[in-house]
């Protein structure tokens, strides 16, 4: 596995937020955001391999990626963290609609939709 | 006051203490030295593993925790070395030295264990970010080779 492309909805403030965050961070392995090309709810990260990981093991996998994160990823991947860091990542997700308000409009501000 | 040889009582406990201290001294420096060499030696492989082959840097580190480690312990034994108590006999002198070289053998222990800890952690880290670590979740789903990144 040589890179990850992440494919997130630039309809969402904190997507859009987040996709800077992560240009700016050390990378391990290169990380390329892309806006997903249809409506979706799920996050969606693909490896250059053709492996997909969505949702709450997405997220893990683009922390994974970075260099500075990637421990926490191995950690939020164990057995013993992985259901509660599954459960939170669902709830900013759920919660993204909000999060995106206080963050300020997205750059296409039709965000009725999320992540 | 003297005691049942014609020595002054208190000069008598002073020579118990000061022999005390003495092999205190001694003992718990030895054992310090012993440990951290031990350390120094065994723990440089993985040093050099975790700083992926590069022997200068590794040692670098190796001769720095080996200096924290030789100034936490002596700073330990010289910090104990005072004691309180009365000195009477061999018996007494003896049970003073067990207690103050039984502290330091338990402060070294816990030394030891933080230093082999450290020398792990510095492994796993570089483990976990060598370029053909696998990725900690399964992928829950396979596009294939060919759409990847579309």
């Amino acid at each position: 596995m040589t890179r990850l492309t992440v494919f997130y909805d630039a309809r969402c403030g904190l997507c859009c937020a987040l996709r800077e965050w992560i240009g700016r961070q050390r990378m391990l392995i290169p990380v390329e955001c892309r806006p997903s090309p249809r409506p979706t709810d799920e996050l969606l990260v693909v490896a250059d391999t053709g492996e997909a990981w969505s949702d709450g093991s997405a997220w893990v996998m683009v922390l994974w990626a970075l260099a500075e994160y990637r421990h926490l990823a191995n950690r939020l991947a164990s057995p013993a963290c992985l259901p509660l860091a599954r459960r939170t990542f669902a709830l900013l997700s759920k919660y993204r609609g909000s999060l995106s308000c206080s963050l300020g409009p997205a750059p296409e501000a039709a965000s009725d939709h999320g992540l | 006051m003297f005691n049942n040889q014609g020595v002054p009582v208190d000069a008598a406990q002073n020579q118990y203490v000061l022999v005390s201290y003495a092999i205190y001294l001694v003992l718990s420096i030895a054992v310090t030295i012993w440990v951290a060499r031990t350390l120094h030696k065994n723990g440089r492989a993985f040093l050099v593993d975790a700083f992926h082959g590069q022997e200068t840097l590794a040692d670098s580190v190796n001769h720095l925790l080996l200096v924290g480690f030789y100034l936490v312990n002596l700073g330990w034994i010289v910090m104990t070395l005072r004691t309180s108590h009365e000195v009477w006999s061999t018996r007494g002198a003896v049970e003073l030295l067990s207690d103050k070289v039984g502290t330091v053998l338990f402060v070294l222990r816990l030394m030891h264990l933080f230093n082999v800890f450290l020398f792990s952690r510095f492994r796993r880290r570089a483990l976990e970010r060598a370029v053909n670590a696998p990725p900690p979740l399964p992928p829950t789903a396979f596009f294939g080779p060919q759409t990847a990144g579309q």
